[in-house]
């Protein structure tokens, strides 16, 4: 790339160049009368009769100015008015800076504009998780509601009538507030903040009554700018920011609007809020014998079956020994006849054995002896005479036989010493 | 048992209770016990629902301020 000094000119002065851009963008259809939006602010009347302000948005702004006699002025627009204009841009070269010519400026259809910001607002939420937050539970049985609506409104009246039919003497506290109109939205900040106050302890216990465990927040139908309130970026924080649990109830069932988005339950309408979180006592007492019924039921019932296993084991506790005995006899009975069949077998085998000794016993009787030839030497006292030694030469003895016996006398004693 | 007991806890668990005892099969001391800590739940909801009424009050944000700063 070539640094030649014929590539430049040099340096352009400062003012050469601002006029090429005030050229540049006046010559531009892109920048020449287009029609732009946005909110006015700053907005004055110079001495001179030329009107000054800003246009802007979120995402910037720009200066205008309304030279004297050159439009129309709605008397509405003031700051803060969303305004649609046709303007061209033209670069103030003394400064500089860049100034939007106006060459006609209306406010935009205020309902139009609401639409946008609401549904700005909306989408805002949704990236800020803000819609997705997890919700609080109501209780089941608010001690202190904190009610915030228009004073005497008959959204109240409805609402006071309901509770009463459903649970008399309800605890509440009744915020009123203005629920439409300029002021509305800090109004019913101010007493989303009260409520919250009084769900401290501290607070709850210097106004003597419990803490406030939830809020409702009501307004009854109304067109959409009155109900607009309620789409406002400060009524949606301040709900999202509440410790209690929050009911919005606005307007008709098909009204939906910013409060019911991010409200921990949305209620159709007002009654419906008191629907949803006031419980009929009637039916709270009623569970309440229903389940005082089960439960003593359940016990008794438990009762009863011990009863009747405690009944079960005396019957059966009672048969036991008897059970007991009769296994017993079995036994015993048992046991008797082993020892019958022993003790029979024991005597059979000893009666063969008297038999066989009788048998012994019979064979070894003298008698049979002397059947067999020999005789039996005895003394006339009747002693037995079995050795030559106890008898003399001339003694009288006596022989038996088998078939009698004979006297004898001794003639001559032979000893059979040693043979 | 937890005097603190909030009312939807004490609820819960009376129902626990009672479906258990219906299911049946504990023993005796323990029925007895769960039936007791049932009889003192009840107990709880009850004064809970006392607790629920008191003075209505209907005050502007005004006056509501005032108590709260007074």
């Amino acid at each position: 790339m070539s640094r030649g000094a014929e590539v430049t000119t040099g340096p352009i002065p400062i003012g050469q160049f601002v006029a090429l851009v005030k050229s540049t963008l006046k010559r531009d259809p892109l920048f020449q009368h287009q029609v732009l939006k946005g909110e006015v602010s700053g907005m004055k009347v110079a001495r001179s009769g030329h009107t000054y302000f800003d246009l802007r948005d979120d995402q910037g702004q720009m200066s205008c100015a309304i030279w004297k006699n050159r439009c129309h002025i709605d008397g509405s627009i003031k700051d803060g008015s969303e305004v649609v204009i046709i303007a061209s841009i033209d670069v103030y070269a003394p400064r500089g800076s860049m100034t939007l010519s106006v060459e006609k400026i209306e406010p935009v259809s205020t309902i139009g504009a609401l639409e946008e910001t609401r549904r700005k607002l909306i989408s805002a939420l949704r990236d800020d998780g803000s819609l997705d937050r997890p919700r609080l539970q109501i209780p089941q049985i608010p001690k202190h509601i904190a009610i915030i609506t228009g004073a005497g409104s008959a959204a109240l009246s409805d609402m006071q009538r309901l509770i009463e039919n459903r649970w008399p003497g309800l605890r509440r506290t009744i915020i009123g507030v203005t629920v439409q109109g300029d002021g509305s939205a800090s109004n019913i900040c101010q007493a989303l903040a009260a409520a919250r106050e009084m769900s401290k302890p501290e607070i709850a216990k210097k106004l003597q009554r419990p803490v406030v465990d939830l809020i409702i927040v009501a307004r009854g139908g109304g067109s959409a700018e009155d109900l607009w309130t309620f789409n406002l970026e400060a009524v949606a924080r301040a709900i999202i920011a509440s410790p209690v649990p929050v009911i919005s109830a606005i307007g008709h069932e098909s009204d939906i609007l910013v409060s019911d988005l991010v409200a921990d339950i949305r209620a159709s309408t007002p009654s419906n809020a008191i629907e949803r979180c006031v419980p009929e006592k009637n039916s709270i007492l009623m569970w309440f014998d229903e389940i005082e019924g089960r439960l003593e039921n359940s016990v008794l019932r438990r009762f009863g079956e011990s009863r009747q296993h405690l009944i079960s084991l005396t019957a059966r506790l009672r048969l036991a020994p008897l059970a007991g005995l009769s296994k017993a006899k079995d036994k015993l009975n048992g046991l008797k006849m082993r020892i019958n069949s022993s003790s029979q077998q024991m005597l059979s085998s000893e009666k063969s054995r008297l038999v066989r000794i009788e048998t012994i016993l019979q064979s070894s009787h003298p008698k049979r002896v002397l059947e067999r030839g020999y005789s039996m030497a005895q003394t006339t006292d009747g002693e037995i005479l079995s050795s030559v030694k106890n008898i003399t030469s001339g003694q009288e003895i006596t022989m038996t036989f088998a078939d009698g016996s004979a006297f004898a006398d001794i003639t001559k004693i032979i000893e059979d010493d040693e043979k | 048992m937890n005097e603190k007991i909030s009312y939807n806890e004490a609820v819960s668990r009376l129902e626990t209770i009672v479906s258990e005892l219906e299911k049946g099969g504990k023993g005796l001391d323990e029925t007895l016990a769960m039936f007791e800590e049932g009889a003192a739940l009840l107990k709880v909801c009850q004064s809970e629902l006392d607790a629920a009424e008191g003075r209505l009050a209907e005050l502007s944000l005004e006056e509501i301020n005032s108590q709260i700063e007074g």
